[in-house]
């Protein structure tokens, strides 16, 4: 067990149709603690966010603070934020409905206040009454990360949160995520696009064929400096 | 425990306000069974003297159909890109997300018995129920174990690409008690001939509803594989 780790994956290893999408796996977050997590497709990035969320059945053990997440399923979950590539949210209701309906699941003491300040601080205050349906996919990562972030969770699993977003909501993300890292909130941030990741990451960890490769820490390096191995193998 | 009731009642209201936007499943589900009393009406002829005898077995069978079309379609709401699986994140039981959906499914048939009973009442020429507040307490416990039984199979069922055919073939055969005990109280209701045979199926009731209440919500979590 690595000291004062946040999460921890031990040897957790996810199957599915006979197949094995994440080979057994070891990895830690501290708090505060931001990773990014690079692959090709396919390569079960996805897969193990998700079976880190608990939302796969994975053999291994997933720990919190030190606990067996199966343990403590409940004070684990509050502690988590998780942005999919599905966005978790009811189209037919508008963007403040959605966050009221997860701020009073998760027991928040003033749900519409919660929801309204996460709707300003990803800047969509203005569309508090529109359904979510008419929103474009920029705006629903956006509401997606409020929704993530309603219940001020500790540690965040991130699905490719900046896809579909223009500059200035890309922008606005980034600097959130800056904020969040500098409460203390740890992340791990699945994307293909690191080398936006690369200034708010500690740690870029590289993924293949459902095992993971290496680490490598971001501190005094540019991104340009770095090639993650599956970008070689694809030009040469 | 306060926290759990809470998002049961979130989990619940959810869905009713999902269902104030468009009234889809309930103008599906009311107007369906309401069909059935005009279709039973003329294809039955039947008149006043045997109307109380047929009114319980029909209005059962229009609640089952009309039902099972409404939790099909309730339950597909969560399935639409996985978003039921933000309420699984939540850090709360998730036996709550199964009485949440099936207290919803409770009053979204309450609303269509509610309607039904008195059009079903004039298809059949009742001219009175004899103790009223047993054909609901009837209605009650028949609805309360097919809406408990119901949300767990449509919930099972409704990831499935043939929900709309699977879910009435696994559930209509486990609903047998239900439909039967049901529509015997109700009988009992509309006639007044209370027997030994009603306090029975009004104890059958009572065990079906509380262990397909309790069951279900104890394994939802591996039931559902979220």
């Amino acid at each position: 067990m690595s000291a004062g780790a946040l999460l921890e994956a031990l040897g957790l290893s996810v199957q599915a149709g006979g197949r094995t999408l994440v080979h057994p796996t070891h990895l830690a977050l501290r708090p505060g603690q931001w990773k990014a997590l690079v692959g090709p497709n396919g390569a079960g990035k996805t897969t193990l966010l998700k079976a880190l969320a608990t939302l796969v059945p994975y053999t291994g053990t997933v720990r919190y603070r030190g606990r067996d997440v199966r343990e403590k399923p409940l004070a684990y979950r509050r502690a988590l934020g998780v942005v999919l590539h599905e966005p978790l949210l009811y189209g037919e209701l508008t963007a403040l409905e959605n966050l009221v309906f997860y701020a009073r699941l998760y027991g928040l003491a003033a749900p519409r206040a919660a929801a309204r300040e996460k709707l300003a601080a990803v800047g969509l205050e203005a569309y508090a009454h529109e359904p979510v349906s008419r929103f474009s996919r920029g705006m629903i990562q956006r509401l997606a990360l409020a929704r993530a972030l309603l219940h001020r969770p500790e540690l965040l699993l991130l699905d490719e949160p900046l896809s579909g977003i223009d500059a200035r909501g890309e922008g606005l993300i980034l600097n959130l995520f800056r904020e969040a890292k500098e409460r203390g909130i740890a992340a791990l941030w699945v994307t293909h696009r690191w080398r936006r990741a690369w200034d708010v990451v500690d740690e870029v960890v590289e993924m293949q064929r459902g095992t993971l490769l290496g680490a490598v820490p971001t501190a005094g390096r540019r991104p340009e400096e770095w090639t993650p191995s599956f970008a070689e193998e694809a030009r040469g | 425990m306060k926290a759990y009731l809470r998002a049961v009642l979130a989990l619940a209201a959810k869905d009713a306000l999902l269902e104030r936007k468009s009234f889809e499943t309930l103008i599906a589900t009311a107007s369906f069974a309401l069909l059935l009393a005009v279709v039973f009406h003329f294809a039955f002829d039947i008149a006043s003297a045997e109307g109380a005898r047929f009114f319980p077995g029909a209005l059962w069978t229009a609640i089952l159909f009309a039902g099972t079309i409404g939790m099909a379609r309730s339950a597909r709401v969560d399935e639409v890109e996985g978003r039921g699986r933000g309420a699984a994140l939540a850090p709360v039981d998730r036996s709550a997300l199964f009485l949440g959906k099936c207290l919803f499914h409770l009053a979204l048939l309450a609303v269509v018995e509610a309607a039904a009973v008195p059009v079903f009442a004039a298809a059949f020429a009742l001219r009175g129920m004899a103790l009223p507040h047993l054909v609901i307490l009837g209605l009650f416990l028949g609805t309360w174990g097919f809406a408990a039984l119901g949300t767990l199979l449509a919930g099972a069922t409704a990831g499935e690409r043939a929900t709309g055919l699977l879910l009435p073939v696994v559930l209509f055969p486990l609903l047998v008690p239900v439909i039967l005990g049901g529509a015997a109280v109700v009988s009992a209701g509309v006639t007044g001939e209370v027997t030994a045979a009603t306090g029975s199926w009004l104890r059958l009731l009572v065990v079906f509803d509380v262990l397909f209440t309790a069951v279900p919500a104890l394994l939802y979590e591996s039931l559902m594989e979220v």
